[in-house]
C-alpha cells in the first residue's frame, strides 16, 4: 500500500484548471521530487497535499486514511516553504520546538528534541539566535529541523533551495538527501531545478500544464525522456529533426546521410523524427576519422572546470554541443574542422509531432 | 544631456532633502519649545516657579487627568476597533473594491475633526440629534440612561470617529507584512488560528500596535478644535485650557498657557518613554 496516494487531483481557478487529474502514489520512504516550469502546477499539487488548497475534485490518501477534508493542521506534514518561513520573534530553538509546543508536549521533551534536530542540521551551537542573525543556508536547515521536530508522516518541501546561492544551494541539497534517508521519512520536493530533482530523488515527477509528463526514476527520465518536453526541460541535448531511413536496421536520415539510432527501431520507416543527442554521447576526432558519422566546424568553447562544453556547426546547417573533460578538450581549438560520431544506443528518437 | 543625483560619499543629495527639514523642525519645533521653556520659567522679575507651581492646582489637574484618560481610551478604542477593521479587511478573499471602498472612506475620515465632526454629532446624537429623538421615539432614551454626548464617554466615542480610520490606515501596512507562509507554517505545525496569534502574528505586530497607540494617543491628546466646539469647555481639556489663557476667556496669561503646553510636552516625552522601554523589550528578536 502506498504510504500516499494522490487520486484525480483536479484544481481550477477562476474556470481555468490547473491541475487535470492528477495520479500519484510515494512509497514509505520514498523521495519524491515534482519538476517543471513555473505553472505547471507543482506547487499547486504540494498545497493540496499540505491541506492549503482544497482540490476540485480527487482525494488524498494518506497511510490509508482519506485526508482530503482534513485540515492542514490535524495532517501531521512538515513543510519547509521557499520563501524563509521563520518566525522572526523565536529564536532558533524556539522555532524548532513551536509545533511540540502547540501539541503541548513537555518543555523537557520540547529542548530534547529541539537539541536532537539542530544538531542533525548542524545548526546546535545557533539555537539562541534570532533568523535574522543566522543566514539564508542556515535558516533553511532551522526550517527543515522544525519540519521534522514533529515526526512529520510526509515531508513537504517547496522550492526550500531557490533563494540560496550556488555553493550553499548544493550544500544544502545533499543534506536534506543525508537527512531524509536518516529519517526514513516520506518526502514529496518541489523544484524546477532539474538538476536539483536528478540528483536528490528516488523517483522525479516532470508536470506539464497540470499534467504528469513523465514519471521514472532520474536515470529514466534524464535516458528516456517520454516526449519533447521532457527531453527539453531535462537536461541538455542537441534536438535534430531527422526521418527514419530503415527502421528495422535503426537508421536515421540526418543532413541526407544515414546515421546509427538503435532507438528508431520499432518506429515506422519515412517517418519524421527528432533526435536527442546528450552533449556527453557526442564523440570528436580529427577530419575523416574512420568512426565518423557527420563533420563541421568548432564554433565555440565554453570551459566549465573539469568538462569543456564544444559547439559544433555540422555541414548540412545545424549545431550540436559535445562535452570533453577539460584535459583532451585542449586539441580542439575553435575554428577547426571535427569528425563527429556517437553510439547507435545514444540517440534519442521520438516521433515529431 | 544627463542628470545625474549625486548620492556618493559627500551626501549631497540627502543633505537637499534632509537640510530643508531640519530647518523647518529647528524654527517650528525645537526653537518654539525652547521659547514655551523660558517663558514658562519667566516672570516680571526674571525666573520663577509660579507658573509650573500652577500646574499642581485643582482645576489644572483635573485637566491634565482628564486629557491623559480621554486619550488613552480614544487611543485604545481606535487601536482594538481599527486593528480588527484593518485585519477584517486585509483578509484573503475580501474583495478588492471593500478594501479600496475601506482605505479611502478612511483616509477622509482620519482627517475630518474639528467643528464640522462636532456639529455633524451634535446633529446626530446630541440631546436634540435625530438618532437620540428617533430613539426616545422608540422608547430608548439616551440621556436618560445617563449618555451625554457631551462627556468624557461622549468625547471618546466622538474622537473614535477619525482615530480608527487613522489607526485603519497606519496599521495596515503592519498587517500586510505579517508573511502568508508563517501563518501556514504554524498551521503545518498543528497551531490553530488562536495559537498562531497568540505566539506569532501579536507578538510580531506589538510594536506596530504601540507605535499605533502612541500615535493615536497623541492625537487624541492634541485636539482642540472638536473638544472645545463640541463641550464649549464643560469637559476641563488642557488644549482648551491653553486657549482659555491665551484667548483671554479667564485671563490672559502666556505663561501660564505656556506652563501648561510645557505640561503637554511632558505627558508626551513620558509616554514616548514608556513605549521606548517597552519596544525596546517587545522588539529585541527585530534588533540587528
Amino acid at each position: 500500500m502506498p504510504h500516499l496516494e494522490i487520486d484525480g487531483a483536479v484544481k481550477r481557478y477562476a474556470g481555468k484548471t490547473v491541475l487535470h487529474g492528477i495520479d500519484l502514489a510515494l512509497g514509505q520512504g520514498e523521495f519524491v521530487s515534482l519538476l517543471g516550469p513555473s505553472g505547471c502546477g507543482k506547487t499547486t499539487l504540494l498545497r493540496i497535499v499540505a491541506g492549503f488548497e482544497r482540490p476540485d475534485g480527487g482525494r488524498v490518501v494518506l497511510a490509508g486514511a482519506d485526508i482530503t477534508d482534513r485540515p492542514a493542521a490535524r495532517r501531521n506534514m512538515g513543510m519547509v516553504f521557499q520563501a524563509y518561513s521563520l518566525f522572526p520573534n523565536m529564536t532558533a530553538e524556539e522555532n524548532v520546538r513551536f509545533g511540540l509546543k502547540v501539541r503541548r508536549e513537555t518543555p523537557a521533551a520540547q529542548q530534547a528534541r529541539a537539541a536532537e534536530l539542530l544538531a542533525l542540521v548542524g545548526l546546535a551551537e545557533h539555537a539562541r539566535k534570532y533568523p535574522h542573525q543566522l543566514s539564508g543556508g542556515q535558516q533553511q536547515r532551522v526550517a527543515l529541523a522544525r519540519a521534522l521536530a514533529i515526526r512529520p508522516a510526509l515531508l513537504l518541501l517547496d522550492e526550500p533551495l531557490s533563494a540560496l546561492d550556488a555553493k550553499v544551494r548544493v550544500q544544502l541539497r545533499d543534506e536534506i538527501r543525508r537527512i531524509q534517508q536518516e529519517t526514513g521519512v516520506t518526502t514529496l520536493f518541489v523544484t524546477h531545478d532539474q538538476e536539483e530533482a536528478l540528483s536528490i530523488s528516488d523517483r522525479v515527477v516532470v508536470m506539464q500544464e497540470g499534467r504528469i509528463a513523465q514519471a521514472g526514476t532520474p536515470a529514466e527520465i534524464y535516458g528516456e525522456p517520454a516526449n519533447i518536453f521532457v527531453a527539453r526541460f531535462v537536461g541538455a541535448a542537441a534536438e535534430l529533426r531527422g526521418r527514419v531511413r530503415d527502421a528495422e536496421a535503426g537508421l536515421v536520415e540526418l543532413c541526407g546521410r544515414a546515421v546509427p539510432a538503435v532507438r528508431a527501431r520499432g518506429l515506422t520507416t519515412g517517418a519524421e523524427v527528432h533526435v536527442l543527442l546528450r552533449p556527453e554521447t557526442v564523440r570528436l576526432g580529427p577530419p575523416g576519422a574512420a568512426e565518423a558519422l557527420l563533420e563541421g566546424v568548432v564554433a565555440s568553447r565554453v570551459f566549465f572546470g573539469a568538462l569543456t562544453s564544444i559547439r559544433i556547426e555540422i555541414d548540412g546547417g545545424f549545431s550540436l554541443a559535445a562535452a570533453m573533460p577539460s584535459a583532451e578538450a585542449g586539441a580542439v581549438a575553435q575554428g577547426s574542422r571535427v569528425s563527429v560520431w556517437w553510439d547507435g544506443e545514444a540517440p534519442r528518437v521520438l516521433a515529431a509531432e | 544631456m544627463r542628470f545625474r543625483f549625486k548620492t556618493g560619499e559627500g551626501g549631497g543629495l540627502t543633505l537637499a532633502f534632509v537640510g530643508p527639514l531640519v530647518v523647518y523642525v529647528i524654527a517650528f519645533l525645537v526653537l518654539p519649545t525652547l521659547m514655551l521653556l523660558a517663558e514658562a520659567f519667566s516672570g516680571k522679575r526674571g525666573l520663577t516657579l509660579k507658573y509650573v507651581a500652577a500646574l499642581g492646582q485643582g482645576q489644572t489637574v483635573v485637566a491634565f487627568r482628564n486629557s491623559i484618560v480621554l486619550s488613552a481610551l480614544a487611543a485604545l478604542v481606535g487601536v482594538i476597533a481599527g486593528g480588527i477593521a484593518a485585519y477584517l479587511v486585509l483578509r484573503p478573499g475580501m474583495k478588492r473594491g471593500v478594501r479600496s471602498l475601506v482605505t479611502s472612506f478612511s483616509a477622509v475620515a482620519a482627517n475630518f475633526a474639528g467643528v464640522p465632526l462636532a456639529f455633524a454629532f451634535i446633529a446626530t446624537l446630541g440631546s436634540l440629534g435625530i438618532i437620540t429623538v428617533w430613539l426616545k421615539s422608540a422608547g430608548v432614551d439616551l440621556y436618560g440612561m445617563g449618555f451625554s454626548l457631551y462627556s468624557l464617554p461622549g468625547l471618546v466615542l466622538v474622537y473614535a470617529y477619525f482615530q480608527i480610520p487613522l489607526m485603519i490606515i497606519v496599521f495596515t501596512p503592519a498587517l500586510e507584512a505579517l508573511r502568508r507562509e508563517w501563518r501556514e507554517a504554524a498551521e503545518n505545525l498543528g497551531a490553530s488560528a488562536f495559537d498562531y496569534w497568540r505566539h506569532v502574528g501579536l507578538p510580531i505586530l506589538l510594536p506596530s500596535l504601540l507605535s499605533a497607540f502612541i500615535l493615536l494617543f497623541g492625537n487624541a491628546f492634541s485636539a482642540y478644535a472638536t473638544p472645545y466646539a463640541l463641550t464649549s469647555g464643560i469637559v476641563a481639556l488642557v488644549p482648551v485650557e491653553i486657549s482659555n489663557v491665551l484667548s483671554g476667556n479667564v485671563m490672559i496669561s502666556q505663561q501660564t498657557g505656556a506652563a501648561l503646553a510645557l505640561g503637554m510636552i511632558v505627558v508626551m516625552v513620558a509616554v514616548m518613554g514608556l513605549y521606548a522601554l517597552a519596544a525596546r523589550r517587545i522588539g529585541r528578536w527585530g534588533r540587528r
